[in-house]
């Protein structure tokens, strides 16, 4: 998804749009499609991501359209307040580009995990949040960001995702079908999960078990009524995310459904309230907290019987 | 701490070496990081820091911050050599379900004080825990090696600030600087020069030095702290990938691990003297 990213910042300055993109000394030869072509519209801000977010408030002030780049903690954690105050707050349009949720840095280890993004991000006032689920949905993601008048946050995994998209989706904002089921068991996916849950799917097929899988790529603002529709014939809804279990799309889910008609069973799939202390790459890191494929299916599979 | 320099010399091979075997077995990156700060670290921990395996958490030890996180292997492997890390802990690095990842996760019986790998954290923790032993009237020591794309961080500076208007004349730190960042080099990203002069503009007592002499290096541990009142830097010229030629000044060994050809090439050049 990195790619596809990079890849539209070049098509989108070519396109005219009056962006700037700053990184803050990350993204070793996958930025170089844009920075080659594009060096007056780059910036390596260095290893100062707080002065980048602001600067990027300051770029925004003028009349450009900033882009900043870097991994989630320090994009987001490390400048919070400076993404709160300078950019968020006065509603500039800047777009905040994290690549590394939850825990794609596998080996890399808690400092470069990101577990709690989405749940603190949603809490901001007027911030869009967008959780692309494959390198079409990326691509979506940035361009619907781009022409927001207001400030958005895409939050990516690492890179190498599967397309799994045939074509562009006509909204970005809406919940996104991979696979149609009976529409009696739900799945929902966030961001770079929908490749695993696709997986999860497939071999639920094979088993007999039919269900329904989205991309839910924007969880701010959550597409509440669109939810309610695709849930209405449902027993069973899931949520599926790289991100710890409170406040994230199983959270926002909960939300969206309460005080709906639904009266089935819902269960979010999620990481537990505790920091990684082990250390793998992503899929394994996955199995050992119970949310890979195959626990994907086997809880599903539970639930649906 | 009675090694002799060639003692730490041929001990800065050995690191080396196994460097690029822990990096080639893990297929991890970050070797030229690694390279550059191997002789500080063999220094600091054969010669400087009071430390005692047989009680790692001992309240007077002095207090070493691998702020520079992503240099994780020579770090682990002097840590080893002064009895902290186990030998077979040691060798289960970067393996699944190991302890030891890729940065350093805070183990006090291993000898790690503080989880690092986010930049810039380091030695404002360095400063708090000297300004504590300073309130306790204590003297340990403590010590924060950093790297110079780290110097970036703001956090930094306000740090130096705070050592300095504390007077924290226990706190040391240690600058890798081998001009490049993950991105390329400093002076093109963000010029740092003259980086001895801001550290002294802050109030620091300031040592610039051949970070791969090992006589320089000794001689300003010696000299620490550097002048009374205020806290100390040395500010080491080192080189990327430092001890094999075709890692030296390389972004590209930033981010590659080893192939076997390479891996055998890299350990030909690091004989034992």
């Amino acid at each position: 998804m990195r790619s596809a990213i990079v890849r539209t910042c070049a098509s989108l300055a070519r396109e005219g749009v009056d962006l700037h993109f700053l990184t803050a000394d990350l993204g070793f030869k996958v930025l170089d499609p844009f920075r080659e072509p594009f060096p007056e519209r780059f910036t390596n801000a260095g290893v100062a991501e707080s002065n980048m977010i602001s600067v990027a408030a300051g770029l925004a002030m003028t009349g450009k359209r900033p882009i900043c780049y870097s991994m989630v903690p320090f994009l987001f954690f490390r400048a919070f307040e400076h993404v709160r105050l300078d950019v968020v707050a006065p509603r500039l349009p800047v777009v905040l580009v994290g690549v590394g949720g939850g825990l794609s840095y596998g080996h890399e280890g808690m400092s470069h995990h990101a577990i709690e993004d989405v749940a603190i991000a949603r809490s901001l006032p007027g911030l869009t949040v967008l959780c692309p689920g494959d390198p079409v949905e990326a691509e979506a993601a940035l361009r619907y960001a781009m022409q927001l008048d207001g400030p958005s946050f895409i939050r990516l995994g690492q890179n190498n995702d599967p397309v799994l998209h045939q074509e562009a989706p006509a909204d970005i904002r809406l919940p996104l079908p991979i696979r149609r089921g009976r529409g009696e068991v739900v799945v929902f996916a966030l961001g770079h999960m929908l490749a695993t849950v696709t997986e999860a799917a497939a071999s639920l097929q094979e088993q007999g078990v039919s269900v329904d899988v989205f991309s839910l790529p924007c969880v701010k603002p959550f597409p509440v009524e669109s939810v309610r529709q695709l849930t209405t014939k449902a027993k069973v809804v899931v949520t599926v995310e790289e991100h710890s279990v409170i406040g994230g799309l199983g959270t926002a889910m909960l939300e969206a459904l309460h005080g709906s008609s639904y009266s089935g069973r819902f269960v979010k799939i999620g990481l537990p309230d505790e920091y990684c202390t082990t250390h793998g790459t992503p899929k394994w890191l996955r199995t050992h907290y119970g949310i890979g494929a195959a626990d994907i299916a086997a809880r599903i599979k539970e639930l649906a019987s | 701490m009675n090694a002799s320099l060639a003692d730490l010399e041929r001990l800065a091979i050995t690191t080396r070496r196994r460097v690029i075997e822990l990096s080639y077995s893990s297929k991890s990156g970050h070797i030229g990081s690694s390279l550059s700060c191997v002789d500080l670290l063999v220094a600091l921990y054969e010669r400087f820091l009071r430390l005692d395996p047989a009680q790692p958490a001992w309240p007077e030890r002095d207090r070493f911050i691998m702020s520079k996180g992503h240099a994780c292997t020579p770090y682990y492997v002097s840590l080893s050599r002064r009895g902290f890390i186990p030998a077979e802990t040691l060798a289960e690095y970067g393996v699944e379900g190991g302890v030891l990842g890729h940065h350093p996760h805070k183990n006090v019986d291993f000898g790690i004080e503080l989880s690092t790998g986010s930049l810039g954290h380091g030695l404002s923790v360095g400063a708090g825990i000297a300004f504590g032993a300073k309130l306790a009237g204590k003297s340990f020591r403590t010590v924060v090696m950093m790297s110079d794309g780290e110097q970036d961080e703001g956090a930094v500076w306000e740090a130096a600030c705070f050592a300095r208007h504390h007077a924290l004349d226990q706190l040391l730190a240690v600058v890798d600087f081998n001009k490049m960042q993950a991105l390329g080099d400093c002076n093109e990203i963000m010029d740092l020069e003259p980086l001895d002069a801001r550290y002294r503009a802050a109030g620091w007592g300031v040592r610039r030095i051949d970070g791969h002499s090992m006589p320089q290096i000794v001689d300003a541990l010696h000299a620490f702290p550097f002048e009374a009142g205020r806290p100390s830097v040395i500010i080491a010229d080192t080189v990327k990938g430092k001890g094999v030629s075709f890692m030296e000044g390389s972004l590209l060994w930033h981010y590659r691990c080893p192939d076997p050809r390479e891996y055998e090439a890299a350990l030909a050049e690091l004989k034992d003297a």
